[in-house]
């Protein structure tokens, strides 16, 4: 799925079809929600906290042997260069979740602002930003990746841009949308606000974001762990985070050798990965939920 | 399992002694033909070898002028055969010459051809076809991969049937090696459909489809008698260096070339795979230009040989699959190493002491290098920024992209990562990076003195004397060059245990190893 | 109805124009040319500048955008600059591949994950329900890559069920390709049903909020029924959507699936082609992407509005 980044822009967007506004009353934590930001927070603690928490550097090589579990200092082992795997883990965790990070708050802020003007102006902005998203999106991204970082080169910014770029067109898509099929009595609102002379960012801010929240954080959700596996399959084709720098993917991908053995090298970085995916994943499920189920009583056996 | 491999590790030394005696003992020609089949065992016929390889392009190609992909070479050696075959201890034998001579200055050579030989098409071999193969190498226009070697040929002719004449421009001791290139295998005379390649070798094209695979049939013909053993072999691409050696576990193929080291301790735990390996001269380095700042320093680059610790990335990187190397390019495997230099150590100190009297104590160092950049060359730059680390210097590794890291990154910055498969000589290795008139001098190395040795060297017929040139050449790269040589790679590939009758070759990927004209299958 | 469906026949037309410069533009960025990338590193200038002339790069991109696109109008995709081959020629075999690739995995994984969505949407929020959704999130969360190796060290190498590496040979029967390649099969199937079977799932419950469903249900109607005679063909249209992306997906996406088992397939090819510079080739397969991708949602669009009773009345 890593790089099926045509996600499931509709699919989030149509639980919260009847009503985009949060219900505060049904913001009550479930069991799986609680578990869901636990792992989150101890993810982001470990990010924030790497270098107290991690024993060596990420680059430091502890041993010359790969793949060697020695009790008292490395206990996960190293990987294939002799570096300690927890410490390349707890490292790792910052590069994984804050590039991520990174990429799909800039792909938000570009994608709805573009989607909201399309929405607002219609006309031959509407099609020209419309046109070209839909251009970009029948490109298959992982190519468009490949063609773009092989072009201007690999670094963090490039990697971070070029996530971003692509992430951006499902959600103007989104965002588009949203604005499109937001009520009547809305748009009045918005007409009335263009009438009052109102510039378009306060048509954006008061009256069409609020009403599009929903969809559009369950969208985040999605699009976050997206980009982390985007990321990594970066990484598979060599074109993702910098050496010696640690990333869940790249660590993944270069101790692959090591998963014919067994070795945590290989299987942690993954399961990490599907651990904040997951997690993720079930708090956008229940913010889903919460905030506008009207599934009838009946049927919920 | 166990047993084999002892059988191996035997064979392995003895083929070492068998170097070292060839190289004390005169120029000898015409001697060990067979000596690719070191296995005891009476070889059995039929059955399919299916070899994988690393290399995969749709632009893979039949033309053995144009082969740059070790699978073209591959393809090719089973295909063709060349008027030379490189030992596997790197001394030229006979293939398609049965024997060669020169006159006392080593600049016209005669070629005796093997009679009795037929082209894949029926053709019997002689002088001529020899000829317009060669010729397709010369001249301004032709798109020959090794067209600046070939340009020391001023004149080649037939005299007769089954002598080729052939005069150079300048002296060369070592000319005949020339011809045991993938690159150089004969053709008949007016071939030049490659969609349909006829040669002499040990199996013919069945199906060919460029980037996936090959599938050649045993020619029965073939002049070596009773070879080839098995009836067909398949050729094919797995880039993926996992996938090649899931694909081997599993029992799909029975050869997969170029192997991480990485993978070796699961090859060891495996009882029905075993490891080729073959040390041999691949460069895997990092490189300093001359021509710019900071490294057109000699302090400076005296200081970064010091910081490199050979050991480390020996064992760390290749998990001791290398030869400790002295900053020059060649390898300790080649016949005219000099093992008199000194290896220079890792030394913190002497870096300091180098970096303060070049005035950079605080400078930034840059390396670039990728994955395509040669195995394990980002792990040596990783190794080399923590072993300058520990002697307080800070190395900054760039990674980049392997698309067009040949055209853009490759001698654009002051230190880069390179890759130099192995070279039949020590000759070719220097005339490709070295002489200020190479075409690669990747490091802009130029040195008149090293330009005339080389030459002298050249005119050198005797092998004692030209050996001590050469260490002469090799001490003036050590200290001067930029070179940072830390080891060179060993070839590491894969086999099933049931594989017989193929034999490790220090020149990799470029060599006839995968010609599968030696090999058959036991039941 | 046939005024929305043309609207969309015309929209797709807009995006392949659009797409076609991009693709060339993109891939005029990318640094080295074909000469360098076929001659190596070894080869002297002028014989790579010799190679340069000869395949024409040295002509200004908007003379070879405008042959490029000539070409293509009439159906003509070109040489491959690396091989020398007709483009048409290399391309058929693999787009073959690629196809028998998708359209087996689409075969499998549709069906399942439509029923297992529907399953999902009957018993929202029970265990099943949780388990189908958590397991599904799971499997989407692996690397592609990963879980290639991790399959092949399974069932090919450890337990040898099944072929590691898929070899296909023209004369093989349509069972024992199956089998070859059961392993980047159930890998791709893992990779798409995930998404459509939360798609199917949700799209159905959310019907299932419809006013008339209530009435439904007022009236009587058993659970499976309405979820199966009403709310299904009433969710089609996003579950349609979402199949008609995957679909592309499995068509352009799988580089990752393509390299970690060696299948010669289309998405591969570009890779290599990337990789050697060979623009011709970039660009053909490029464009066949981008033609799949608009093709199968401009589909999905018409067999959703031709499905929606709202839309296919509206007009």
């Amino acid at each position: 799925m890593t790089t099926n980044m045509s996600g499931p822009t509709e699919t989030t967007a149509s639980s919260g079809e009847s009503d985009g506004k949060i219900k505060d009353s049904n913001l009550r934590l479930t069991t799986t929600a609680w578990i869901a930001i636990l792992i989150l927070v101890f993810w982001v603690g470990v990010a924030v906290f790497a270098p107290f928490l991690a024993p060596y550097g990420e680059g430091d090589m502890v041993s010359m042997e790969s793949f060697k579990v020695v009790e008292e200092s490395s206990f996960l082992g190293t990987d294939y260069l002799g570096r300690d795997v927890l410490s390349r883990i707890i490292y790792g965790a910052r590069m994984t979740l804050g590039l991520a990070l990174i990429a799909t708050i800039l792909s938000f802020s570009t994608g709805i602002v573009l989607g909201f003007v399309a929405a607002i102006s219609r006309g031959w902005v509407d099609q020209i930003l419309s046109r070209s998203v839909d251009a970009i999106m029948a490109f298959p991204s992982i190519m468009l990746a490949l063609i773009i970082i092989g072009g201007v080169g690999t670094s963090l910014p490039v990697v971070i841009f070029t996530v971003a770029m692509i992430d951006a067109t499902r959600v103007f898509r989104l965002s588009r949308a949203r604005a499109l099929a937001l009520d009547a009595s809305v748009m009045e609102y918005v007409n009335v606000a263009e009438a009052r002379g109102e510039g378009v960012t306060w048509i954006m801010l008061q009256e069409i974001l609020p009403n599009t929240i929903v969809p559009l954080a369950a969208e985040f959700g999605i699009r976050y762990t997206f980009a982390i596996l985007f990321i990594s399959s970066l990484s598979f084709l060599g074109l993702g985070v910098q050496p010696p720098g640690a990333d869940w993917g790249v660590m993944v991908k270069e101790n692959l050798q090591g998963l014919l053995y067994g070795a945590p090298a290989a299987l942690l970085p993954a399961a990490c990965i599907t651990t904040v995916s997951v997690a993720v994943n079930l708090l956008v499920d229940w913010f889903l939920h919460r905030s506008s189920t009207t599934i009838p009583g009946e049927l919920m056996e | 399992m166990s047993h084999y491999k002892i059988k191996n590790e035997i064979s392995r030394r003895q083929f070492g002694k068998v170097t070292l005696a060839a190289s004390a003992g005169a120029y000898a020609i015409g001697t060990g033909l067979f000596s690719g089949v070191a296995n005891a065992d009476t070889p059995k016929k039929g059955g399919l070898v299916r070899i994988a390889m690393e290399s995969s392009s749709p632009n893979d190609t039949l033309d053995p002028i144009a082969v740059t992909s070790n699978i073209d070479a591959t393809r090719c050696f089973q295909l063709y055969n060349n008027l030379v075959r490189m030992g596997n201890g790197l001394r030229p034998e006979p293939s398609l010459a049965e024997s060669w001579e020169s006159n006392s200055k080593a600049t016209k050579w005669t070629f005796n051809i093997r009679k009795g030989v037929e082209f894949h098409n029926g053709k019997p071999l002689t002088a001529t076809d020899v000829v317009y193969s060669i010729k397709r190498h010369l001249g301004e226009n032709t798109e020959s991969r090794i067209k600046s070697y070939m340009a020391q040929i001023a004149e080649v002719k037939a005299d007769g049937k089954y002598t080729v004449r052939i005069e150079i421009s300048n002296p060369n001791a070592e000319f005949p090696i020339l011809f045991s290139s993938a690159r150089a295998g004969i053709i008949p005379e007016g071939h030049s459909d490659f969609e349909n390649p006829v040669g002499t070798g040990p199996f013919k094209v069945k199906e060919f489809r460029p980037g996936i695979r090959s599938l050649f049939e045993r020619n029965p013909n073939y002049w070596r008698s009773a070879m080839p053993y098995v009836d067909a072999v398949d050729t094919s691409s797995i880039p993926d260096p996992v996938a090649r050696l899931n694909v081997l576990l599993a029992g799909e193929i029975e050869v997969a070339n170029s192997l991480d080291a990485k993978s070796v301790p699961l090859i060891k735990l495996s009882p029905n795979v075993e490891l080729i390996v073959a040390k041999g001269g691949q460069m895997v380095v990092n490189a300093m230009m001359l021509d710019r700042g900071p490294t057109d320093n000699k302090n400076f680059r005296l200081a970064m040989k010091y910081l490199q610790d050979r050991k480390r990335v020996v064992q760390g990187v290749y998990k001791g699959y290398a030869q400790i190397g002295n900053d020059h390019p060649i390898a300790p495997s080649d016949p005219m190493y000099c093992a008199d230099i000194p290896v220079r150590a890792y030394d913190p100190d002497k870096a300091k002491f180098h970096l303060k009297q070049a005035g950079m104590e605080g400078a930034g160092i840059d390396i670039y290098t990728s994955t395509t950049a040669g195995p394990g060359n980002v792990e040596q730059s990783l190794t080399f920024q923590q072993s300058a680390a520990a002697a307080g210097v800070t190395v900054q590794v760039h990674q980049t992209p392997p698309e067009g890291y040949w055209s853009h990154t490759w001698q654009k910055y002051p230190i880069f990562g390179t890759h130099w498969n192995a070279r039949p000589t020590a000759d070719l290795m220097y005339s490709t990076t070295l002489l200020s008139t190479a075409s690669s001098n990747e490091t802009k190395y130029s040195n008149e003195k090293l330009d005339q040795l080389v030459t002298q060297a050249r005119a050198t017929l005797d092998e004692a004397k030209r050996k001590a040139i050469w260490c002469d050449l090799q001490l003036i790269v050590n200290e001067d060059g930029g070179y940072l040589t830390s080891c060179f790679v060993d070839y590491l590939h894969g086999r099933s245990s049931k594989l017989k009758g193929i034999e490790p070759h220090p020149m990799g990927g470029l060599s006839d190893q995968f010609s599968a004209e030696t090999v058959w299958l036991e039941s | 109805m046939t005024y929305t469906i043309l609207h969309r026949l015309a929209l797709g037309l807009v995006t392949m124009w659009v797409v076609s410069p991009l693709v060339f533009a993109s891939t005029e960025i990318l640094p080295g040319d074909v000469a360098e990338s076929i001659l190596g590193k070894e080869a002297p200038a002028e014989v790579v500048a010799a190679m340069r002339e000869r395949l024409g790069l040295d002509r200004p991109a908007y003379v070879r955008y405008w042959d490029w696109l000539s070409g293509l109008l009439v159906g003509d995709l070109g040489v491959s600059l690396a091989s020398g081959r007709e483009i048409t020629e290399l391309i058929s075999d693999r787009l073959w591949n690629t196809v028998r690739l998708a359209a087996i995995t689409a075969v499998i994984s549709v069906p399942l994950a439509v029923i297992l969505g529907l399953v999902s949407a009957m018993k929202a929020g029970t265990l099943l329900d949780r388990t189908i959704s958590i397991g599904t999130l799971c499997v989407i969360s692996v690397p592609e890559f990963f879980m290639a190796a991790l399959l092949v060290f399974v069932f090919a190498v450890q337990l040898r069920w099944l072929p590691a590496m898929p070899i296909l040979r023209p004369d093989q029967s349509f069972l024992s390709s199956m089998w070859s390649l059961a392993l980047p099969i159930l890998t791709l199937t893992f990779a798409v049903l995930a998404h459509m079977t939360l798609m199917t799932r949700n799209a159905v419950i959310n019907v299932l909020s419809s006013a008339y469903i209530e009435m439904a249900l007022l009236k009587g109607v058993p659970n499976y029924r309405i979820i199966l005679f009403h709310a299904f063909p009433n969710a089609l249209s996003p579950i349609i959507n979402v199949i008609a992306l995957n679909l592309a997906y499995l068509v352009a996406g799988v580089v990752i699936v393509e390299t970690a088992f060696s299948y010669p397939g289309l998405a591969r090819l570009m890779v290599d082609a990337v990789a050697t510079r060979d623009i011709p080739l970039v660009q053909a397969c490029g464009m066949i992407f981008s033609v799949t991708y608009v093709m199968l949602n401009l589909f999905a669009d018409i067999l959703s509005i031709v499905s929606n009773p709202r839309l296919r009345l509206s007009q």
